[in-house]
């Protein structure tokens, strides 16, 4: 074999260059975080450097994350699942066991967040994560959260749980790894005598939320299986509904499948999403018999069987009542989220509909 | 002299099973469309089909339905015994919601007839006791743990 004079050179001078170039990066990065320490950046989160005593034992690291004034789904949809996102990167760091969540600054919070926010505590519950939050400072907000039933979920920082007001406003379901049907059906049957004064069935939303928990148990992260179905009684004529799923998120779901949204890569992410409610896509599990759920829940949308129904996933914001609000996100919430409303109109028009 | 018989009904009201259906699979909750089909809607049609009679099942009743929920219940029956055979016995009654029936007849039923052409088998999720299957080769009906978990 005739072997290169110069090849045993070539390999050196190959191998001296990655080591120059490592060296470059390292050196790089370690100017950008002197420049960050100096420049003093804020971030969303800060950890508090355990004090020091006298006992060996030391504190798990405190990681406190801010909440900013205006923590409502529908009016600042960015900033909560900027929240969510924190969330999710202080979960997948893992080094901090101690999460402190600050309300003190909102002034603004609505039941859809509410919702995550629970969803979340309940995911790092999940996790073996230790994790306590301050009231907010305004009033308004204050009482929001107290009547919506949220802190009958928490405890207080001995274990004991919240002493709250008799009051049915908020009614939270929440699962791992399988659907609650019976406690469901009861729920809503709760919610048809809260409208109507009679004890009743309402089966459009039943079959939407069974569609839904089915979805985050099937497709969700085999890990992380995380699913949380809340009902707010917002005032004698108007029950609100929250959905909120820990998995993919149906357009992350698509993708997996990625030659079926091929043909569709100049439509937008909002108009994908919306084909899927309208069965354009198949199942990713390949079964021609799949796939009858979103396009169920978009019939009983519209039928009016229920009013205002968006939906959070990935990077879209779908409204379905009014499509002008519908918008792509520059923060992505990995899992979906619906939020829906009855009222006693609804209730009516499924009670008077054509059967024929 | 010719006399009109009435032939044996049989009836299964969903309610009685469950008021409030679950899922598709056993692993994802209670009284799923797997548990129901292995537990009741197989030995009833079974029967039904010995007999040569009709069977009737009544959706009204429970809280409501997923589809999946109907999908893998009468989805499977179709793949043990195929479409002429659950066509003509099952009548399915739901005056509460009408739209299930035209969702099992017209998609279910024809789906999961192309599933049994082509041999995709379903999932099992639990291991399930013997069900019966008709046997197409034979003309007759067989008892046996057909599949696996899966």
């Amino acid at each position: 074999m005739n072997k290169s004079k110069y090849s045993i050179s070539r390999i050196r001078i190959t191998l001296r260059q990655k080591k120059i170039e490592r060296l470059r990066r390292k050196s790089a990065d370690k100017k950008r975080q002197r420049n960050i320490r100096n420049n003093n950046r804020k971030k969303s989160f800060y950890e508090e450097k355990p004090k020091q005593n006298s006992y060996k034992y030391t504190p798990p690291k405190e990681l406190t994350i801010k909440l900013e004034s205006n923590f409502s789904l529908i009016e600042d949809s960015v900033n909560v699942l900027g929240f969510v996102n924190t969330i999710n990167k202080v979960i997948k760091r893992g080094r901090n066991k101690l999460i402190k969540i600050d309300l003190s600054d909102v002034v603004k919070i609505d039941i859809g967040a509410i919702g995550l926010l629970l969803s979340k505590m309940n995911e790092l519950s999940q996790r073996h994560f230790y994790a306590f939050g301050t009231m907010p400072k305004d009033a308004t907000c204050k009482t929001i959260i107290s009547e919506s039933g949220f802190l009958e979920h928490m405890r207080d920082l001995k274990g004991n749980k919240i002493e709250t007001k008799e009051h049915k406003s908020m009614m939270v379901n929440r699962g791992f790894d399988k659907t609650s049907n019976s406690m469901v059906g009861a729920e809503i049957r709760n919610v048809v005598k809260h409208l109507t004064g009679e004890e009743n069935t309402y089966r459009p939303i039943f079959s939407m939320v069974q569609e839904m928990c089915a979805n985050s148990i099937e497709h969700a992260n085999e890990k992380n299986k995380n699913w949380l179905f809340s009902v707010y009684y917002k005032d004698t004529e108007t029950v609100c509904f929250t959905m909120t799923d820990i998995g993919h998120g149906i357009l992350e779901t698509l993708r997996k499948k990625a030659t079926q949204i091929v043909s569709d890569f100049l439509k937008s992410d909002i108009d994908i999403l919306d084909r899927a409610f309208d069965k354009k896509y198949a199942s990713v599990t390949n079964d021609i018999n799949r796939n009858k759920g979103l396009p169920k829940i978009k019939k009983i949308v519209i039928n009016n069987y229920v009013n205002n129904l968006i939906v959070i996933t990935n990077n879209v914001l779908l409204n379905f009542s009014d499509e002008s609000n519908s918008k792509i996100l520059n923060k992505k919430f990995n899992g979906t989220f619906y939020y829906w409303e009855l009222n006693k109109k609804c209730i009516d028009i499924w009670k008077n509909r054509s059967l024929l | 002299m010719y006399r009109y018989m009435e032939k044996q009904k049989f009836i299964i009201v969903i309610s009685d099973y469950s008021t409030s259906p679950g899922p598709r699979y056993c692993y994802q909750g209670d009284d799923s469309g797997e548990d129901f089909y292995h537990k009741v809607l197989n030995q009833k049609f079974k029967e039904a089909f010995e007999q040569k009679s009709e069977l009737e099942v009544n959706l009204d009743g429970p809280d409501g339905y997923a589809s999946s929920f109907l999908d893998e219940a009468f989805g499977n029956l179709i793949f043990d015994f195929g479409l002429e055979n659950v066509q003509s016995r099952v009548k399915i009654v739901s005056n509460e919601e009408p739209e299930w029936i035209e969702m099992i007849e017209k998609e279910t039923y024809v789906q999961w007839e192309q599933r049994r052409a082509e041999t995709k088998i379903p999932k099992k999720t639990i291991n399930h006791e013997e069900w019966w299957r008709y046997n197409f080769a034979t003309n007759s009906i067989e008892k046996r743990r057909w599949i696996d978990k899966n």
